[in-house]
Formats: C-alpha cells, sequence, structure tokens
C-alpha cells in the first residue's frame, strides 16, 4: 500500500465548486507572490467529489488540474456503497482508481454508507446497522477497495435520520474497530455528530468522545437545515449554510484534544461567494490555532 | 436480521413510501422512522430531478415546468434511470421522451446530451487544414483520419427549437456539435457531413472517403470534409488521448 507524496496539511481547505474555479486559482497566484496579504483567510487544500470528474476530459480536468497543481486534493468520494450488502460498486471504484491515478491526491474518502443496488442507485447515503455481521462485511469492502486503489482510504461518520433496533454497538465502537480490522482511517464530520445527535437524541459530547484522534485523518465542518416536525427538531444534512454554533464549540473541543488536523469546510448547495466561505475558513484556522477555541467553547 | 433482508426492506420503504416502514426494524417507534425514510427519500427523488432540470434546461423550457416535472418524476422511477450511476440518469430520457410522444422535445433532448457527451469527451488535437499544405496529393489521399472524440451529431429536429438562439441552425437537417479545444461549438450540418462522420466512426483513408460517394459525389463529399475539418470535428486517427 503507498503513501502519498503529498499528505493533506494540517491546515483547512474547502470543497472545490465550479463557481469558484477562478478565485482557488487566484489563491494559488498569490500563494506564490509578494502582494499576499496574510491576514486574509486562504485554503491549504482543496476537496472534490471525484464522481464529478469520472469522464475522460473537458474543461472540468482543465481547472482540476490547475487547482491539482497548485495545492493538495483531496477526492471524497460519494459512490463505492462500500455498505451495501451485494459488495461495493465495482464500476465506481474502477473509475475512482484511474482518476486517483491520473491526479495522485493526497487524500482519498468515501462513507459509512451504502447507495442501494446494482440495479437500483440511490443518490444518497443510507446507514448501516452497527452488527458484527456489517462490521465483518464492511471492513472485507473496504479491504477491497484499498486493495484495488493501492492506499489507505479514510471512511466518513454518517449524518443519520434513523437508528436499527437490532444495533450490537454504538457508532464510535464500530468506526473504531473498522479501523483496526481493515487500516483505514476516520474522515470524521462533525456536522454529521449533531444532525445525528439531534435526530437520534444523543449526547454530541459523548459522540466526539469516542473517537480516538489518532485515527482521525481529516475532519468535516458543514451547515445542515433545520425542520421542526411538531416541536421535534429534525436537522437536514445539506451542507448550504454556514457551520452552526454547537458544531464550531464541538470542533473546538476536538482540537483542543487532537491537535491541528486538515480541515475542510464543504458548502455544497446553495453556495455562497467565495469571501464567505473563506470568512468560515477564518474562524476554523483561529479555532486550530487556539485563538478561536475559548470564543467557540 | 441479516444485512441483507433489512437492505431489501429499506429499499421497499423508500420505494413504497410510509406502509412499507417496519416500525419495529427501528428505534424510537414509528413516527421516527418516518420522519426517516421520508429524508431519504426526499434526497433520492430531489438529486435526481435536479439532475435532469440541469442536464435539459433548454428542453424544460419547450415543455414548460409542469409537463417536464410531471414526465422526468415518472421517468426517474424506470430501470432505464435508476440503474445508471448519477451521473449517466439522463442518458434515456430522450427516448422516454420519444416514447411519450413528444415530437419536439425528445430531439431537444438528445442534443441536449449529446453536448454533455461533447463537453465531456476525452481531449484531441483536431486535424488543421493548414496540415495538408506541404503534402502531395497521394499522400493526402492516404492520410488517415477519425472522429474527434467530442463530436456528435444530433437530429436537424432539434434544429427549429434551436434557431432563435442560434440562428445558423435554422433550416438546417443535422447539428454538428464539437469541442475542438476548450468550449463546445455548435454548427449545422447536412447530409453529406453526417455520412461521413459516421463512416469515420472507424479511421478510414481521405480517398476512401471521398469515393465512398461515387464519382457524382466526390465535390460534395470534399466540400463536406473540408467543413469538418475546419469545425474541429476530425483527427488524424491515432490521435486520440483516451486519458480517463
Amino acid at each position: 500500500m503507498t503513501t502519498p507524496r503529498n499528505p493533506l496539511p494540517p491546515s483547512v481547505g474547502v470543497g472545490l465548486k465550479p463557481q469558484h474555479y477562478q478565485s482557488a486559482l487566484g489563491h494559488a497566484s498569490v500563494e506564490t507572490s509578494s502582494s499576499r496579504d496574510s491576514s486574509q483567510p486562504s485554503p491549504g487544500w482543496f476537496e472534490v467529489h471525484p464522481q464529478n470528474y469520472f469522464c475522460a476530459g473537458g474543461p472540468p480536468h482543465r481547472w482540476l488540474t490547475a487547482v491539482r497543481d497548485a495545492f493538495p486534493l483531496s477526492f471524497h468520494s460519494v459512490g463505492l456503497s462500500l455498505g451495501s450488502a451485494e459488495g461495493l460498486n465495482e464500476e465506481e471504484l474502477d473509475n475512482l482508481a484511474r482518476l486517483c491515478a491520473r491526479y495522485e491526491p493526497a487524500a482519498v474518502s468515501d462513507h459509512l454508507s451504502w447507495s442501494g443496488t446494482a440495479s437500483n442507485r440511490f443518490p444518497d447515503l443510507l446507514p448501516v446497522p452497527y452488527t458484527h455481521e456489517c462490521l465483518d462485511h464492511f471492513a472485507a469492502q473496504v479491504g477491497r477497495a484499498q486493495d484495488r486503489l493501492g492506499r489507505m482510504i479514510m471512511v466518513e461518520n454518517p449524518s443519520r435520520y434513523l437508528a436499527f433496533a437490532h444495533d450490537e454497538m454504538d457508532e464510535g465502537a464500530f468506526l473504531t474497530e473498522l479501523c483496526r480490522r481493515s487500516g483505514c482511517s476516520l474522515l470524521f464530520d462533525i456536522n454529521n455528530v449533531e444532525v445525528s445527535a439531534t435526530n437520534l437524541g444523543l449526547d454530541p459530547v459523548e459522540m466526539l468522545d469516542a473517537i480516538d484522534p489518532a485515527l482521525v485523518g481529516e475532519v468535516h465542518l458543514a451547515g445542515h437545515a433545520r425542520e421542526d416536525h411538531g416541536g421535534i427538531a429534525l436537522l437536514i444534512d445539506d451542507h448550504g449554510s454556514p457551520v452552526t454554533d454547537l458544531t464550531w464549540q464541538l470542533f473546538a473541543q476536538f482540537i483542543e484534544r487532537a491537535g491541528p488536523k486538515p480541515v475542510l469546510v464543504e458548502w455544497d448547495t446553495d453556495v455562497p461567494e467565495w469571501s464567505v466561505l473563506m470568512a468560515e475558513v477564518g474562524k476554523a484556522q483561529a479555532i486550530m490555532a487556539g485563538e478561536g477555541a475559548r470564543d467557540a467553547a | 436480521m441479516r444485512l441483507e433482508t433489512l437492505q431489501r426492506r429499506m429499499m421497499a420503504a423508500i420505494g413504497g413510501g410510509p406502509r412499507f416502514v417496519e416500525e419495529r426494524l427501528y428505534v424510537g417507534g414509528l413516527e421516527a422512522a418516518l420522519r426517516g425514510f421520508a429524508v431519504h427519500a426526499n434526497t433520492i427523488s430531489h438529486a435526481r430531478l435536479v439532475a435532469l432540470e440541469e442536464t435539459f434546461s433548454r428542453t424544460r423550457a419547450l415543455l414548460g415546468e409542469a409537463r417536464f416535472n410531471a414526465l422526468s418524476r415518472a421517468f426517474v422511477e424506470t430501470r432505464e434511470a435508476t440503474a445508471q450511476p448519477h451521473s449517466g440518469i439522463g442518458r434515456h430520457f430522450a427516448a422516454y421522451l420519444e416514447e411519450a410522444g413528444e415530437a419536439l422535445a425528445a430531439p431537444l433532448a438528445r442534443f441536449e446530451w449529446l453536448w454533455l457527451e461533447a463537453y465531456h469527451a476525452a481531449e484531441a488535437q483536431p486535424l488543421a487544414l493548414a496540415e495538408f499544405a506541404a503534402l502531395d496529393e497521394a499522400t493526402v489521399l492516404a492520410t488517415s483520419l477519425a472522429r474527434h472524440p467530442a463530436t456528435r451529431i444530433a437530429p436537424g429536429e432539434a434544429a427549429t427549437a434551436l434557431a432563435e438562439e442560434i440562428p445558423s441552425l435554422e433550416g438546417a437537417s443535422a447539428i454538428l456539435i464539437t469541442r475542438p479545444v476548450a468550449e463546445v461549438a455548435i454548427n449545422p450540418a447536412d447530409e453529406a457531413m453526417s455520412s461521413l462522420l459516421a463512416l469515420l466512426e472507424k479511421p478510414r483513408p481521405i480517398g476512401n472517403l471521398l469515393a465512398s460517394r461515387g464519382e457524382q459525389g466526390s465535390e460534395a463529399a470534399l466540400a463536406a470534409l473540408i467543413a469538418l475539418i475546419e469545425a474541429g470535428a476530425v483527427i488524424r486517427a491515432g490521435k486520440e488521448n483516451g486519458e480517463c
């Protein structure tokens, strides 16, 4: 298994969106010039959904090549369906392997989830039960993916709207054992902790504390939507708004325990102006530098 | 419960609605399970419909929002849609519209899908007429050509709907879609150009292409070939770049 030549730095990155291509590359040229204003937040790296680049060529690849040449790149896959009982999606894995060979990203990740079957593919990340049978299966699928890609991958904790009556362990225990068995690491999404804890009536601090920072290769921060169902809050993980106060607080607590990590600000729907995104990057940078931890907490 | 069984039942609940949600499988009671499944069903449906809206914006404008939404909602439940990766969900939408009797919208949807294919096609250096300047006639005729990987021919029926936006398409019998360098280009095409491109699915020497139309058609074939080369629709055989 190979180690990436340029691993993700312990700095704050953002998800790369087509409407921000120019801004992203503008930062690349500023980084190398003497006109850089160090007081302005700037991304340390970029993340993309590789599925958006599963095509032979065209403008998206030209942009991605330019960004890759200037910044470390992380591939955050949404299509392997690692938890599917019929096995991971081989076509997606082959496409991901080709894209990895082309771009040599610093990191590759997917989700603790499944996405339907070969004949009925759901563009969603469905939850898996936390059972020993599922753990055996999921660890085997992660192993297949890692063997095919020739590298370690990260697996992201899910946003949950359902919990299973026959679960045999909690999420933290499942993820920890998954890492031990498969050799993968965790992409720890702290917004997902807030979403799952609220929707399922769990304690977010307990969920946070159940994660060993040594297993975490990358942290995600994002916003979510809130619905009210007759007095019951339902959080929807839509990545369409600023990071919430609670997620910032949880992030500060985690970073205090873990130290600096590669951190991503995700904003996938209602994508804002670049400056708004950079303001979120600035907040995350301040917390990582220890400046914002007290405020956030 | 086995993982496979659980997932089969979850898929039934997502596709079939509340009466397929089995309360005993989930924590928090039936209401909580229904809320959870509603989120997943909405996410799946929304993602599929948005993908169609974004791919077929002109078709949507032609059909009107209500008709487009009705057809889209029915289409995304078909196996032709659900068995595709998300990026390919619109691959068979034009055929579906054709079956639904949408004589104007179907060719326009076909055009929009081909435009997307061209946008994402492999890079390749298009052939330029200037490359022949220093060659003798025998060498030119022996030069083997192929279709540029981004080149597509869309049905002329779509030209009517596009003519207001692209006046040069008025009355075209076919639409030539190319991406010679960075951006996708749209040009009118005639029957001779369409025929040559069909032949160029496999590499062929220029002499063979010109002879394919018979002696009387060789002039028309030459004009068509020049038009294709000027539009960036053709490459020298063996110059494909099949990356990714």
